[in-house]
């Protein structure tokens, strides 16, 4: 029950953030911006429109934006956000929910291939490259973060920070707080690495995958895309910033951790809001040594933790 | 201007010989002149950069064989002109190695040629259904079409781009979608009216225009200028480049999300636009010459509002365009991108900045003083010899600090002007002018020469104007920049070449 | 003729239900060995037939005889394709023979025994490999699989000799009792021996060339096979030897093997996401996952030797599954390869397109079989990586501070560029060459294959993810098939239950429709809005086949930042000069070749015999 509360509140929130960040990035640029409530206003703008399907689409077109959110939502069940004693979907391991949000991706590529767009292709063989990148980072990560009390789910992970001061592996935490924002910054396709206000379709990562989308299948793409943001800030929250979360189901910590669970993810949004401001997108063919520079501090806590 | 009169088949070998003497093709005009002279006529011009001079070879055709042997396997610079004439009047490039057609695309199969007299100003060209041609690709080669319409508000081009990959190794453009027939529309309005109409060319370099064809005029009719007027012409143009030169570096930092230097030098540029506005009344600076002179004075209490408004903004661009080339990203985004070769400029004739950040100081300003540029422009240029996107970017940023200098220089010359001389005349008065007499007007476009060449009709009526801005001249060098480069580079290099489409596809 | 293809296949269908049957009586049979027949050829020598089923053969038998089956049902359709061959029916028979073959590797009982059903095998397979011998380079790569499966084999017998020179015997079962009692130095020569000698057959990195060049170009039923099992006769193999005989004497055994699997699995996948056709992206993608389980292997290995046989128990449990699971899917791929080849005539990716319309049973066929190779919960594949992660995480974490921590760290780190790199393949693999528009006119005229074809792809299919859903019950069976030392692992059930829950899957399956259901709903319009058709968006031009994306183009990006990695190393050091040599020795000794069956038996038997005659000689 609690679980599934989780669950409708990432649904929920997430058109929220994205509008947020959206509304930081204005202000940042000097201009008013719209509101955080705008993404809500263009789903259902977009839920009432037409659907146009392309020609060469198979029916995987046609289930592909509602199976991809469905992922997410099985993702959403695997993380927790509010407190770490509810029971999780497959105990919220990490390797289950990094599958399906593999699974997501797998999908949305598909569903990109599927209308035979060379937008499409292009954002798939950018994705694909990125994703061979980020993967074994985020996994590495989280071993890291977890491998001196054998924790490889999200619950027994913050029952370890709970019972041990966070900071006192510093070195080790720090080094996997950065890795997984650098990696956050990637996967949910922010500047430097994507431009998501972009117009240009020769630049487009994500957005390329999806340009064939109209309507109700655009909605839930969009969705999906702030499900996902939400779903890795939630994860970053878990590993690097745990503070708040309810160790027990009681209503009152529940609400202190909703409270601070929403304040987290704006001032996290805030920080890539700044970020995303201040950057260009870089050459993708530079985004592997970024990564790897990820790559190499995840290392770096890895072999922390085995010598501390 | 020497003209040389050659026989249709002996253009290729002409024009080559020109080119070798280092003169360059700047302009050709294709005219139909069966009703005074029984003949189709070319004029290729050319001019040396170097002598300062130009040549112009005059070639008639007959209308029952209109051919002529083209120029073009020798003088790559004459490939559009020489497909545009076959377009619009009919007349065959023999030998052209690219005969397809430039400005109706398909539609010259239906054989009828708008630009000649017998096609009606308000006729309607025949569509023709089409298919595209087979093309067999190397394996794993596919093509990416892109335009004519994009996702953002931009003006129709279609880019072809051959790739495996993230590599362009071919790119081939299809432009002139936004044809409007300007210039068969000016055929037949009176030389003045015809100023209105040339504005409207381009939003962009509306002035540019106007003082090209203001000039063409001037020449074809023997008008001298007021002192006051070419100094005025000059403070318009500068200020023109300078708002062109700092929305193009938003432009190039939009081509790679810089959303700073976009806002930033978007925000400068909208000052600049509104500061013409409340001095001439117009953002673009539309209705400010007049032929034979300015429509506007520009007073002291206006030339000491400019100076003010354009230090203010120099100050502050000069901060945004420290910001942006401190930017490490972005630098790395724009070095050794979309490169241009030196030789690729020379053998397209490309100009403007375009050809100086490839290391060829060619300048309408300087080797085509007009206006009072003789006067006020220094002997040399900047260039930069990288000719890639940071070339052309930096010598945009440097160019903005020159025009800065050249207004403020003007603007004192004005000052002068009107405290010593007697005549405030702005202009001239058209006289009557002799029947079909010819005219050319160059200027320095923000984007590179502008030339206008005008012919007069019987009765002081326009009888054939041809437009080649500097987009014209410059397009088909563009794709010479890409192959080699990252396909999601190619919006920042066509960002930084800044091209218009409206005023080359006319 | 044609009627004498049906009931071959059916035979062969029979056959492999049969071979089914009773592997799972001999995993049924609580860890008690079924002997079943013995025959001296010559009496007073090693030339014994003797066959025995084991629990852990029984798990293999079945492997065997679930993808036999499919095989021999698809073949039925798929002999269309060589119809106009007159001799058809000898694929038939090749079929059969190795799939007998096989069956007597994984319960041979002696040297003899096994010597005989592994270079049958393997001479079966060749010929098989070279049935299309008149398409270019057939040949060439049946030479080079021959001479490298010669040379495993030749590493094998060295091996098995050594044991027999220490104990005395060519019993397997003499082998199973002594042969830990061995010298430590023995020990290490006779694993490695084995190691060469079966990893050669499994085409586990370095010695892996010859299987990206066989297995393609082999019919496709023939490749599932050859991918979904031939290469598991290896793993059961090395099982055999360095754990069921030899014990996992030392830690560094399975760092080799460790090593050697992540090496494998990487490059693998990596080559596996740059390859333009079909069959050839599967090969490597055995190769990958081969690497995989040999990652397993190593770390049950190195648990036993560093005294965790719980662990030991667990990895192997998962390589157990992990081979299980590549069967399934792996054989599914290699038949909608087959039926792709068959409907259009060509396998090469960017030649293909728009055949998820053209062809929806296969198309949705291999996409199911792919989510189980991309390991997408909750299929198979899934499964098998889920509980190798699990294994290798608390592996490092019980050795956090010692440098096998760090190995299982890194076979970790391996594992996971391995899926991220496996999804480059599939995505290839379906994006381009099933969906959107036909790049060329053959693939533009696909039809649906053959019935029973399709049934084949369906069922494999389905397996696929019902073996993913069953994953804790197919466990809690394939720990019966594990040898008597690691079954009595304390704690081993209970652990392996907390590592993969029962109906866990079934949870996840069902989260995630009801994700569906609920993203359905919440979408779902009042108004029902209407569907239009239009043509894909190419920014208001003409759409040609020529501007659709390649498998090329996909992987360029990837490809150009791991250029570094792209020189094929072994095959540029190694093998070329090797290569030379061999081909150089076997076209001295074309003299020989007939070109019969029989004549290849005989030669077979010629060589063993030789061999233990020499042996005997020796005094081993």
């Amino acid at each position: 029950m609690l679980d599934a509360l989780q669950v409708i509140l990432i649904l929920l929130f997430a058109p929220f953030l994205q509008g947020f960040i959206h509304q930081v990035k204005a202000r940042l640029q000097g201009r008013r911006g719209a509101s955080p409530w705008q993404p809500y206003r263009e789903y259902r703008k977009l839920l009432g429109k037409d659907r146009l399907l392309s020609t060469s689409a198979s029916p995987i077109t046609r289930v592909a934006p509602v199976f991809i959110v469905g992922l997410l939502i099985a993702g959403c069940a695997t993380l927790p956000a509010l407190t770490s004693s509810a029971p999780l979907l497959a105990g919220g391991s990490f390797f289950v929910f990094l599958s399906l949000l593999a699974f997501a991706r797998f999908a949305t590529l598909m569903l990109g291939l599927d209308s035979g767009s060379a937008f499409a292709g292009m954002g798939a063989g950018r994705d694909l490259l990125f994703g061979v990148l980020t993967e074994p980072i985020v996994l590495l990560s989280l071993i890291a973060a977890g491998l001196q009390r054998a924790a490889f789910s999200f619950p027994s992970l913050l029952a370890v920070h709970a019972s041990s001061d966070i900071w006192g592996k510093l070195p080790a935490t720090l080094l996997v707080l950065i890795a997984l924002l650098m990696v956050l910054i990637v996967e949910t396709g922010r500047l430097p690495i994507d431009n998501p206000d972009t117009h240009l379709e020769l630049t487009m990562i994500h957005e390329g995958l999806t340009l064939e989308l109209t309507g109700r299948d655009l909605a839930l793409i969009k969705w999906a895309a702030a499900i996902r943001q939400t779903l890795w800030f939630t994860l970053w929250l878990d590993v690097c910033l745990p503070v708040g979360i309810a160790t027990t189901v009681a209503p009152g910590p529940l609400l202190v951790a909703l409270l601070l669970w929403v304040g987290k993810c704006l001032l996290l949004g805030l920080v890539v809001a700044v970020l995303e401001s201040l950057s260009a997108k870089m050459r993708i063919f530079l985004v592997p040594r970024y990564l790897s520079f990820a790559l190499t501090l995840a290392v770096i806590a890895i072999l922390a933790d085995a010598a501390l | 201007m020497r003209t040389e009169t050659i026989n249709p088949t002996q253009v290729g070998m002409t024009c080559a010989g020109y080119v070798e003497d280092g003169f360059r093709l700047q302009t050709m005009v294709a005219a139909d002149e069966r009703a005074t002279k029984g003949v189709y006529t070319l004029r290729y011009l050319f001019f040396n950069d170097d002598e300062r001079q130009g040549r112009e070879v005059y070639t008639e055709l007959s209308p029952d064989n209109p051919t002529f042997t083209s120029a073009t396997p020798l003088v790559p610079a004459a490939n559009w002109y020489e497909r545009e004439a076959y377009d619009l009047l009919g007349l065959v490039p023999v030998g052209h190695p690219d005969p397809r057609p430039l400005i109706l695309h398909g539609d010259r199969l239906a054989e009828v040629y708008p630009l000649r007299k017998d096609f009606p100003v308000d006729g309607v060209l025949p569509a023709v259904e089409r298919t595209m041609t087979e093309l067999h690709l190397p394996e794993g080669m596919f093509e990416v079409p892109v335009g004519p319409i994009h996702a953002g508000v931009i003006e129709p081009g279609h880019f072809r781009f051959q790739m495996r990959g993230e590599t362009v190794h071919a790119l081939s453009t299809t432009l002139f979608y936004t044809h409007r027939g300007l210039e068969k529309r000016a055929e037949n309005m009176s030389l003045s009216d015809g100023l209105a109409l040339v504005e409207q060319t381009c939003g962009v370099c509306s002035l540019s225009h106007a003082l090209s064809y203001a000039q063409a005029v001037e020449s074809l009719a023997q008008v001298a200028v007021p002192e006051q007027a070419r100094y005025i012409r000059v403070v318009w143009a500068e200020m023109e480049r300078l708002y062109n030169h700092i929305g193009d570096v938003g432009n190039i930092c939009a081509g790679i999300g810089f959303s700073f230097g976009t806002m930033q030098a978007g925000r400068l540029k909208e000052y600049l636009q509104r500061l013409q506005a409340r001095l001439t009344g117009h953002r673009y600076l539309r209705g400010v010459l007049k032929v034979g002179g300015v429509q506007q004075s520009l007073t002291a209490d206006q030339s000491h509002q400019l100076m003010h408004g354009v230090q203010a903004i120099m100050a502050e661009f000069a901060e945004v365009a420290d910001a942006i080339l401190s930017h490490e990203t972005a630098c790395d985004r724009f070095r050794m991108t979309g490169v241009l070769s030196e030789s690729a400029v020379r053998s397209w004739g490309a100009v403007g900045p375009t050809a100086r950040a490839s290391g060829v100081a060619r300048d309408a300003r300087l080797q085509q003083a007009h206006a009072a540029y003789a006067d006020l422009f220094p002997d040399t240029i900047p260039t930069f010899v990288q000719g890639d996107v940071m070339a052309r970017l930096l010598q945009r940023i440097e160019e903005t600090q020159i025009s800065a200098k050249l207004i403020a220089q003007a603007i004192s010359h004005l000052t002068t002007i009107r405290e010593t001389s007697a005549t405030t005349d702005l202009y001239t008065p058209l006289p009557s002018v002799e029947p079909y007499a010819t005219g050319i007007g160059v200027s320095e476009s923000p984007r590179g020469e502008n030339v206008h060449f005008v012919m007069a009709g019987a009765h002081g009526q326009i009888e054939r104007l041809r437009i080649r801005s500097a987009s014209y001249a410059n397009w088909p060098a563009v794709p010479e920049a890409v192959p080699g480069n990252l396909i999601a580079d190619f919006p920042l290099i066509n960002k930084s070449f800044e091209l218009c489409y409206a005023c080359c596809d006319r | 003729m044609k009627s004498l293809h049906r009931i071959l296949s059916i035979v062969m269908i029979a056959a492999a239900l049969s071979l089914c049957g009773f592997g799972v009586a001999s995993l049924a049979s609580k860890g008690v060995d079924t002997f079943l027949y013995t025959h001296t050829v010559l009496s007073g020598s090693p030339l014994i037939f003797q066959i025995q089923a084991t629990p852990l053969s029984g798990f293999f038998l079945i492997m065997l005889g679930i993808v036999g089956t499919l095989a021999a049902l698809y073949g039925i359709g798929y002999g269309q394709e060589y119809k106009s061959r007159h001799y058809g029916v000898w694929l038939d028979i090749g079929l059969l023979l190795f799939i007998v073959a096989m069956a007597l590797v994984f319960c041979a009982d002696n040297v003899f025994t096994f010597m005989i059903a592994w270079e049958s095998m393997s001479i079966v397979s060749y010929l098989l490999v070279v049935y299309d011998h008149e398409k270019p380079g057939v040949i060439r790569a049946g030479l080079l699989y021959v001479g490298m499966t010669q040379l495993g084999s030749a590493f094998l017998l060295t091996a098995f000799l050594i044991l027999h020179h220490y104990t005395g015997s060519y019993d397997f079962a003499v082998f199973a009792r002594l042969a830990s009692s061995l010298p430590a130095g023995a020990q290490s020569v006779v694993f490695l021996c084995a190691l060469i000698g079966f990893s050669t057959k499994a085409g586990l990195m370095p010695l892996h060339i010859w299987l990206p060049e066989a297995h393609p170009i082999a019919p496709s039923h023939i490749s599932a096979l050859m991918s979904g099992v031939m290469i598991k006769t290896a793993v059961f193999g090395l099982i055999l030897v360095s754990i069921v005989w030899l014990h996992g004497a030392q830690a560094w055994w399975g760092a080799v093997v460790v090593l050697l699997g992540a090496l494998s699995a990487i490059g693998g996948s990596f080559w596996s996401g740059q390859e333009g056709s079909f069959k050839r992206i599967l090969a490597f993608s055995s190769i990958d996952n081969i690497g995989l389980i040999f990652i397993a292997i190593g770390v049950a290995l190195l648990e036993w030797a560093l005294h965790q046989p719980l662990w030991a128990a667990i990895a192997l449990t998962s390589a157990l599954l992990l081979a299980f699971n590549h069967a399934l899917f792996k054989s599914t791929l290699f038949q909608g390869a087959g039926a792709v080849i068959f409907a259009c005539h060509t396998g090469l990716l960017n030649h293909l397109g728009g055949l998820m319309r053209r062809m929806p049973v296969t198309s949705t066929g291999v996409l199911i079989a792919l989510a189980s190779l991309c390991a997408l919960p909750p299929w198979g594949g899934f499964t098998s990586e889920w509980l190798l992660f699990s294994t290798l995480a608390h592996v490092s974490s019980l050795h956090l501070h010692t440098w096998v921590g760090l190995l299982t760290v890194a076979a970790l780190l391996g594992l996971f560029a391995t899926g991220a790199l496996t999804l480059v393949s599939a995505v290839r693999i379906f994006g381009i060459g099933f969906l959107a528009e036909p790049r060329t006119a053959s693939a533009a005229a696909a039809r649906e294959v053959p019935l029973t074809m399709r049934i084949s792809i369906a069922i494999g299919a389905m397996l696929t993810l019902l073996s993913g859903l069953m994953a804790p019950w197919i466990v809690s069976h394939i720990e019966q098939a594990l040898p008597h030392a690691l079954l009595g692992a304390p704690g081993l059930t209970t652990t392996i239950v907390t590592l993969l829950p029962p109906s866990v899957l079934w949870v996840i399956g069902a989260v995630i429709l009801v994700g569906v259901l609920l993203a359905w709903l919440v979408t779902r319009s009042s108004k029902r809005p209407r569907v239009s058709l239009t043509q894909t968006w190419t920014c208001g031009g003409q759409r040609v086949p020529r501007m659709s994306y390649s498998a090329t183009g996909l992987s360029q990006p990837v490809q150009r930042v791991f250029a570094f990695a792209l020189v094929p190393m072994a095959r540029q050091y190694v093998y070329r000069p090797a290569l030379r040599v061999v081909l150089r020795t076997t076209t001295s000794f074309r003299i020989i070749q007939s070109g019969h069956v029989r004549t290849y038996l005989l030669y077979l038997f010629a060589t063993v015999l030789l061999l233990l005659l020499i042996a005997r000689l020796g005094g081993y």
